[in-house]
């Protein structure tokens, strides 16, 4: 009856937020993808003659790492004003705020699933069977609990300080370059260095490996991404926790 | 039937400490935790809800009067265990539908049947029973299109359709606040007794209201929260009559 329940309101939350997003509608679907399209094929236009020249099945190389950055930056970024954003909903019901936090990582696995799907047919147009799948799905799935950790940081943190909001913007800006989404890591220095300490790095690389290269990645790569993600969990959820006594009052 | 309360509130109490502004900034904050001249500039304490206790059986209802300001929707808020008290402990014994902040999480943008079904799974009904029951949620509102859009209802419809989604979810204990102040007379009297109805179904409820009327109508017992505290709690026919002779005597004296 309790699990049944909270399926029950998971799933209603999602749907609803789906549906203020505008996006249970075809058009509304179109109108969301346009934003990675857009930046896709600004990107692929500037980049496929320079730092792309030497990257084998680059266009594809690109969108993957824009789609799986995407899906982190955009589920962060909601769960983010999630409990200010439902103020009314949590002032008069004794909800359980986490429901609210998770509903808003689906929302974004939701319009993710749908990239993806249609990368898995531009990959099948261009030749690529992609037989890996179900090791990526292991590989959405950390990335969907190393989203969910950071979310429930950021939308406690947000609800306390509210220029959260700037710092993370600053933050997720210099983030983005520092992974390798439109260029090629390289093997030595810094910037190799920097890499094996970012999660989105490992996300992005175990992706491509498994859809685009149909290669499998060696096993310590998906310990180490598993072993960030669950970090990223448990203090997430332990900042959430400290800071919830003070929500209702201060929203 | 157990002999337990169902709502048992014992020495209650609840601070609020205001900051000089809720969007603060971590800047802010930090001024604020290194104040210049030895004191806090920005924080103020407010003393909610003080040394509250009360028992309330199953079947019953408590109706809670005082003035603006007095802490009865803090109260309220810590009997649905939306706040922790600071202090006391607060028991309650089954499951709660709370109506307290007007429009129970109706989203504006959402029609109206995508709204039923959303604030129905919030008080923790399965979905094949919200299938069943919004008809009848429609109905009693007096709502004929739930293709609508909440703000394309009036005010007083936005809460008959609050109240009707409440009344619906068959709950233990309901908690309403102000929830009479904007029906029609045709509403105000067919809510009343389809809460008189709820109360033989052995439903608990605590109101809080304005109209001194519907509180002595309804209530087995009247709690009168002053600043906080308890003045007074009892038959409310005195209690009422004791709130409404203070509150004339402060008209007078001004
Ligand atoms: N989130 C909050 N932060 C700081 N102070 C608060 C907060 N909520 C309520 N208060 C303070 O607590 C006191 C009690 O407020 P409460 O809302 O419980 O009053 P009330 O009895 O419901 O009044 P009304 O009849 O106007 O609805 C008030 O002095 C109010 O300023
Ligand atoms: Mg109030």
């Amino acid at each position: 009856m309790k699990i049944n329940a909270d399926t029950t309101l998971l799933w209603e939350i999602t749907k609803s937020n789906f549906k203020l997003q505008n996006e249970s509608s075809a058009l509304g679907i179109i109108w969301y993808l346009l934003g990675p399209l857009l930046l896709f094929g600004i990107m692929l236009f500037v980049f496929s003659h320079r730092l792309g020249s030497d990257v084998d099945k680059y266009p594809l190389y690109l969108l993957m790492g824009i789609i799986t950055w995407n899906f982190f930056s955009t589920g962060a970024g909601r769960c983010m004003t999630t409990i200010t954003g439902n103020a009314s909903l949590i002032k008069s019901i004794p909800i359980r705020i986490e429901i609210l936090i998770i509903a808003a990582i689906f929302h974004a696995l939701i319009t993710h699933s749908i990239e993806i799907f249609l990368f898995l047919a531009l990959l099948l147009l261009s030749g690529i069977i992609p037989i890996l799948i179900p090791l990526y799905l292991i590989v959405l799935v950390i990335s969907f609990i190393f989203t969910i950790g950071v979310g429930f940081a950021l939308s406690a943190t947000f609800v306390i300080f509210r220029d959260v909001q700037q710092i993370w913007s600053v933050i997720t800006r210099a983030w983005w370059f520092a992974t390798p989404i439109f260029y090629v890591p390289t093997t030595t220095g810094l910037g190799s260095k920097l890499s094996l300490f970012n999660p989105l790095y490992y996300s992005i690389h175990l992706s491509r490996e498994l859809l685009i290269y149909n290669r499998i990645p060696p096993l310590y790569l998906f310990v180490i991404f598993f072993g960030m993600s669950l970090i990223s969990l448990l203090l997430g959820y332990y900042i959430f926790r400290k800071l919830q006594p003070n929500f209702v009052a201060l929203i | 039937m157990s002999t337990t309360p169902a709502i048992f509130v014992e020495n209650v109490y609840k601070d609020f400490w205001v900051h000089a502004r809720t969007d603060a900034t971590i800047l802010s904050r930090i001024a604020d935790a290194f104040p210049s001249g030895g004191k806090r500039l920005h924080s103020r304490k407010i003393e909610a809800v003080r040394n509250v206790s009360f028992a309330l059986d199953r079947g019953k209802v408590l109706g809670i009067i005082g003035k603006n300001a007095a802490g009865k929707s803090t109260l309220l808020r810590l009997i649905a265990n939306i706040y922790e008290p600071d202090a006391g402990t607060v028991i309650v014994d089954g499951t709660i539908t709370s109506l307290i902040s007007l429009s129970v999480g109706l989203r504006p943008t959402l029609s109206i049947i995508d709204n039923i079904y959303l604030a129905c799974s919030l008080f923790g009904m399965p979905r094949s029973h919200i299938k069943k029951v919004y008809p009848q949620i429609l109905e009693f509102a007096g709502i004929t299109d739930a293709c609508m859009y909440p703000y394309q209802l009036s005010t007083g419809m936005n809460q008959r359709l609050s109240f009707s989604i409440a009344v619906h979810t068959k709950p233990e204990i309901l908690l309403l606040d102000e929830i009479f102040s904007a029906g029609d007379i045709a509403f105000q009297s067919k809510a009343q007794q389809r809460m008189e109805e709820l109360i033989k179904g052995d439903t608990t409820v605590v109101m809080v209201s304005h109209s001194i009327e519907r509180i002595r109508e309804l209530s087995d017992v009247v709690l009168w929260l002053e600043a906080g505290s308890v003045k007074m709690i009892g038959e409310p026919k005195e209690v009422i009559h004791a709130y409404i002779v203070s509150m004339q005597r402060e008209l007078i004296a001004k």
